[in-house]
């Protein structure tokens, strides 16, 4: 390709360069933050996905255990296994009862005190009739507390019957 | 003399500006081509990311999703699995870095072989964990795991 | 000729002409564009896919707790009675309102049938038999909305 400034001095033909770089740079800074943004909400995107269905996948084993034993305290034994988790237990006066813990986890769904990026909250509440219990599983975001998951199950477990 | 100087002078200058230009130029260049290289790995991984996730994640819930939906469920080794459901039995294996699956009818004994493919993964794990049958399905560095009742 | 004349006609074009830059800046960028977009869409899909099926989980269990529910229900009338073959048992069980409830009277229980909702096109279909020593879960799994009932799956014997 013949450029069309042939004839123009070799200072200004220098000066027009320079002159097209600027303008070119200054372009492609542009495009460049566009497209910077995409590749990031795409990574962002990604890591969020794999987060949800380490998510969807802990809960769904929680509400598995949780329909076999009926208990809270066990479920997160089978899950994350034996740790002293906090676990805070209300007795009803006219029957019943209700438990919640706020349990830290990493990105991967691993109990973890030290690395909270995220908070799984478990509330089980026993029903009428008895042997019925409902476990309340909610996922929140470590930094700005943010709902990222949720899912209500269940067991129904009587003194004379078993759910299998 | 002094014309002919100053047409030195002017040819040195026009091949300062001009080695000048064409190094601005190739920093230019080479600029780019890492640009385009680094997008280029980025689009990779982010792209293999979703691949293994999809793979090991999709396998977990299709082998839950069908236990869900089936009579009967039972291990029949570390990595294969065996649903019964009413006239036909499915097996559920790894063989060869993918998850297969193969259906047989009631009275035929099911092996591990000519089924059809359904997700690529490094790993397939079946375990009984008290009452419920754990999955666990490794793509790359990722693994997945989920706990399905076991029924029957 | 004069050497001014001389050097202006030895004399080549200095540098780079204009446009290049131009053109390997539309061209970088056009790659650029096309990775990013590639790249986003991967994610978007795998984002999508992620949230049906974490929400089809959410459903899964909501309905599974419902079932359950339903089950606690039909346990509690059912232990109330030891004849299966009262009517007001079968009064009591036509209040709950179940989808699609069958109940078959055995000669040592009672065996119930229902099926939960999960979605528009799937359903947990439950089989329960009550007897005097508490109840058996005989069927507990996700159908197709409208599946009938038995229907075994045509499995191809090589014939």
């Amino acid at each position: 390709m013949r450029s069309p400034m042939k004839s123009a001095p070799a200072g200004g033909k220098l000066n027009l360069f320079l002159m097209e770089m600027i303008i070119v740079l200054f372009f492609f800074s542009i495009a460049s933050a566009v497209i910077l943004n995409a590749f990031a909400a795409s990574d962002r995107l990604s890591r969020e996905s794999g987060r949800l269905e380490r998510m969807s996948f802990c809960a769904q084993s929680a509400a598995e255990i949780f329909s076999e034993t009926g208990s809270l305290s066990e479920t997160l034994e089978k899950l994350f296994g034996s740790n002293s988790y906090e676990i805070l237990n209300i007795d009803f006066e006219g029957g019943g009862y209700a438990s919640e813990v706020k349990l830290p986890l990493t990105e991967e769904c691993a109990y973890s005190p030290e690395n909270a990026e995220l908070y799984m909250l478990v509330s089980v509440e026993s029903e009428e009739p008895e042997g019925l219990s409902e476990m309340h599983i909610v996922f929140t975001d470590g930094s700005d507390g943010e709902v990222l998951y949720e899912i209500i199950a269940g067991a129904y477990l009587p003194k004379k019957g078993t759910v299998s | 003399m002094n014309s002919f100087n100053s047409a030195e002078s002017k040819r040195l200058g026009e091949t300062v500006s001009s080695a000048a230009s064409m190094t601005l130029f190739l920093i230019f260049a080479v600029c780019c081509l890492i640009i385009i290289s680094v997008a280029a790995t980025a689009y990779g991984r982010i792209s293999g990311n979703y691949e293994n996730t999809f793979d090991s994640t999709a396998a977990v819930r299709y082998i839950t999703n069908k236990m869900r939906a089936s009579c009967g469920a039972e291990i029949v080794s570390e990595n294969e699995l065996l649903l019964r459901d009413i006239g036909y039995s499915t097996l559920i294996y790894h063989s060869d870095g993918a998850v297969y699956e193969r259906l047989f009818p009631d009275g035929e004994t099911p092996v591990s072989s000519g089924g059809e493919r359904l997700f690529s993964a490094e790993q397939l794990l079946i375990e009984e964990d008290g009452g419920l049958i754990r999955i666990t399905v490794r793509d790359g560095e990722d693994v997945f795991t989920a706990c399905c009742r076991a029924k029957g | 000729m004069d050497v001014k004349e001389k050097v202006r006609k030895n004399s080549r074009p200095a540098g780079i002409g204009t446009g290049y830059l131009s053109l390997m800046m539309i061209f970088v960028t056009l790659c650029l564009t096309a990775l990013a977009a590639l790249s986003f869409s991967a994610a978007e899909n795998g984002r999508r896919f992620s949230v049906r099926s974490a929400d089809y989980t959410a459903e899964y269990y909501a309905a599974d707790l419902e079932a359950k529910r339903m089950l606690a229900e039909l346990d509690t009338i059912v232990s109330g009675y030891s004849d299966y073959r009262d009517f007001m048992l079968f009064a009591e069980l036509d209040e709950l309102d179940l989808d699609g409830e069958e109940y078959f009277i055995l000669p040592d229980g009672l065996e119930a049938f229902w099926e939960t909702p999960i979605n528009d096109r799937q359903n947990i279909s439950c089989k329960v038999r009550f007897s005097a020593d508490g109840f058996e879960i005989l069927d507990w799994r996700t159908v197709s909305a409208g599946e009938i009932e038995e229907a075994p799956l045509g499995v191809w014997l090589g014939e």
